[in-house]
């Protein structure tokens, strides 16, 4: 049994009277990879925040390396990575300036490292910072979030800027990272294929609220489409547990179901006296089924 | 017409914080004008109402140009029909709202004449605009600036010229220069083809060295720019040109009234002090934002440590202030300033300087009653302190005297709400919202 890196309990965020996040309680162990998953707005940058400290939850606990996030100490802080959303670069300085600023500052910095992903990522570090593109500025902030080599890194929506090539690199040396020094991932997309490439853990929040949490493949195996053909019209409720959308027509109903298992299959049979037929689902098929 | 109906009320009402100081303006003016009318009102309350109309305008008149540049300069604006028309056509409708509304209310406090502020307050708005307009986008377009001082130094030392200024024909003159400035902006920004992303986007990289100390490292992340105090110097040294240029031009001229040249020279020590302070403030809250997981330092710690780089910064400039200040004003009055007059000089731009600083610093909730209604007191207070320091008013004193009891107020008040700075509020714009 290993200690969580990340551990929230009933985590509320409600900005002038808008509820932004609700009963969020989820726990991250070391070496995983998270992928945080839902539509815009969902929440999804304000639970990182507040994982970070950035932001005061407004109930619940959050807690990094077991310490309170909203009062990291300095060490737990050496610790993090982050990339932002919205990168927080200084416009007047060049990359390198940037990076030597960024490593002045958190006194551990493994420059071989950045050089070989500056390399191999082609960041012009002899530039303005203002002149960049959006995918350069991006894997700047990349280069900053990883050169102090952190335990646990955040991402919010790292890939969003980088051409597929770049995202295919970035993704690779993501996988390299967590397993190269058991480090733990927790990073949000839109872009569900990048999850299925790297992600063991998944989160679908779903208004403000983490709709499903849990292993990749549980969720693949345990999230499926039904297609019900029953001998008998059905009834206006199917007895499904777990279902997030069904539709009826006489004796003909599909669902999508979260807690699929073989027993609840056998049982559905005899009670619905139909032929059920399972489909498995991409995760891009899963998430839209959470949001439809 | 709604397009250019829409551009001039984002122009006027350029935030929400701006209603409510629209609001607050409204309620000083109101209220001294009620009690302006009373026999034997004191000369505080004529006062307080000008402040009250600043108040109401500064906004637009600052925030204006600033955001005119934001609205002009994406490139779908030119795909939209006669688009940068209908933005030049509703800028120019809201400076003439603005002169009439400054004409108005220094008539009913003052009894001023009105087609004269009309248009004096036209032709001032106008060269404002459009300058602070252009400078946006041209470094060297901020030359304009030190023609704003060129007036209230030239007036009092040759009175023949604000004679034929404020003449019919000297009127018509103004507003028919400043028409034709508007026309020829308009034509020259609707036939631009593309207009140039912000002077800043083509500035030189700082040649300092890769590698940084910690505490060079956060000044840098906290200002944006490794070179704040060589940009200081140079605009102190640039304003100390013109000062002394507009002291040859205007020596042995009458000075009735007043001491212009102390005026002056306080007006530059206070701009000198308040410039720094309301940028290091607004750009420090934002910049510790990247600081929070990189520097290892708590919130309260921040805190200490952005005051500390801001109240340098403010030192700094109030000494390159007062290095140019006083032995220009020496030079004025051919014998050394009173020692009243240094210590004038010295507590007004350190005082007005802090408070300006503080309030930034707490406006960190975003927009809330109570830290607009602060900040609105402390803006007006500030002003009161400016204007009272130059016309040498005997409320001087007490003002500055409640403005320096009120400094350490404001700090606790913003050290409490650093304590619970949420950086959500303060997040970097999108790159795609910085570049326009």
């Amino acid at each position: 049994m290993t200690d969580s890196l990340v551990t929230t309990r009933g985590l509320g965020k409600i900005i002038r009277g808008k509820t932004i996040l609700r009963d969020v309680s989820v726990d991250v162990d070391p070496g995983t990879v998270v992928g945080l998953i839902g539509k815009n707005g969902a929440g999804k940058t304000t639970l990182l925040e507040i994982l970070l400290g950035f932001s005061p939850a407004t109930s619940g606990t959050s807690r990094l390396f077991g310490h309170d996030s909203f009062t990291l100490p300095a060490a737990i802080k050496g610790r993090i990575g982050f990339v932002p959303q919205q990168d927080e670069l200084v416009n007047l300085l060049t990359g390198r300036q940037q990076l030597a600023l960024t490593a002045a500052l958190h006194g551990r910095w493994n420059p071989d490292l950045i050089e070989r992903l500056r390399s191999a990522w082609e960041v012009p570090l002899d530039r303005a910072i203002q002149g960049l593109s959006g995918g350069e500025r991006q894997k700047l902030s990349i280069l900053m979030a990883l050169g102090h080599e952190p335990d646990l890194l955040l991402l919010d929506e790292p890939v969003a800027s980088l051409d597929p090539i770049a995202r295919r690199q970035f993704l690779q040396e993501m996988v390299g990272i967590a397993a190269g020094r058991s480090r733990t991932l927790l990073f949000s997309t839109h872009i569900v294929s990048d999850l299925e490439r790297i992600a063991d853990q998944i989160w679908i929040m779903r208004d403000g609220a983490i709709a499903w949490a849990g292993a990749l493949d549980t969720l693949k195996e345990s999230v499926v489409r039904l297609t019900i053909l029953s001998r008998k019209l059905l009834p206006m409720t199917l007895p499904l547990s777990g279902a997030i959308s069904q539709h009826l027509a006489g004796s003909r109903a599909s669902a999508v179901v979260t807690q699929w298992s073989e027993a609840q299959g056998v049982r559905l049979r005899q009670e619905l006296d139909a032929e059920i037929e399972v489909e498995s689902l991409s995760l891009e098929d899963i998430f839209v089924e959470f949001h439809a | 017409m709604k397009g250019i109906a829409e551009t001039m009320l984002r122009l006027l009402y350029v935030s929400r914080m701006q209603r409510w100081l629209t609001g607050f303006g409204l309620a000083v003016m109101l209220a001294a004008l009620y009690v302006g009318r009373h026999p034997g009102a004191h000369g505080l309350v004529a006062l307080a109402g000008t402040l009250g109309a600043m108040i109401v305008v500064i906004g637009p008149v600052v925030a204006g140009p600033l955001l005119f540049s934001a609205m002009t300069a994406p490139r779908t604006m030119a795909l939209i029909p006669h688009g940068r028309l209908k933005l030049v056509l509703g800028a120019f409708g809201s400076q003439l709202v603005l002169a009439a509304f400054i004409a108005a209310s220094l008539h009913a406090m003052n009894d001023a004449p009105t087609v004269t502020v009309f248009a004096l307050a036209f032709g001032a708005l106008t060269a404002f605009f459009l300058g602070f307009s252009l400078t946006i986008y041209y470094r060297l377009a901020w030359v304009w600036l030190p023609l704003l001082l060129l007036a209230p130094r030239m007036l009092p030392a040759y009175p023949h010229l604000g004679i034929r200024l404020t003449s019919p024909q000297g009127l018509v003159l103004v507003v028919a220069i400043s028409a034709l400035a508007w026309v020829g902006y308009g034509i020259s920004l609707v036939k631009r083809r593309r207009i140039p992303l912000s002077s800043r986007s083509r500035a030189a990289i700082p040649r300092t060295p890769v590698t940084y100390t910690p505490r060079d490292a956060m000044r840098i992340m906290l200002n944006g720019d490794a070179k704040v105090r060589r940009g200081i110097i140079l605009a102190v040294l640039f304003f100390g040109a013109v000062f002394f240029l507009l002291t040859l031009i205007t020596a042995g001229a009458p000075r009735p009234g007043g001491n212009p040249a102390l005026a002056f020279a306080l007006t530059t020590c206070f701009m000198a002090a308040l410039m720094p302070a309301v940028g290091s403030g607004m750009l420090a809250r934002r910049g510790a934002r990247r600081l929070w997981l990189t520097s290892g330092k708590g919130r309260a710690e921040l805190f200490v440590a952005i005051e500390s780089q801001c109240w340098r910064l403010l030192f700094f400039a109030v000494g390159a202030g007062l290095l140019m200040a006083v032995p220009l004003l020496a030079m004025s009055h051919h014998s050394v300033p009173a020692p009243i007059a240094l210590v004038a000089l010295a507590v007004l731009p350190l005082s007005c300087g802090s408070a300006a600083m503080y309030a930034c610093l707490l406006y960190v909730r975003g927009n809330r009653f109570v830290d607009i209604l602060i900040v609105a007191a402390n803006t007006l207070l500030l002003l009161g302190v400016a204007f009272s320091a130059a016309v040498s008013s005997p409320a001087f004193p007490f003002l500055i005297g409640t403005q320096i009891i009120l400094v350490p107020l404001l700090r606790q008040v913003a050290a409490r709400r650093w304590n619970r700075i949420d950086w959500l509020f303060l997040r970097q714009p999108p790159a795609a919202a910085r570049l326009t």
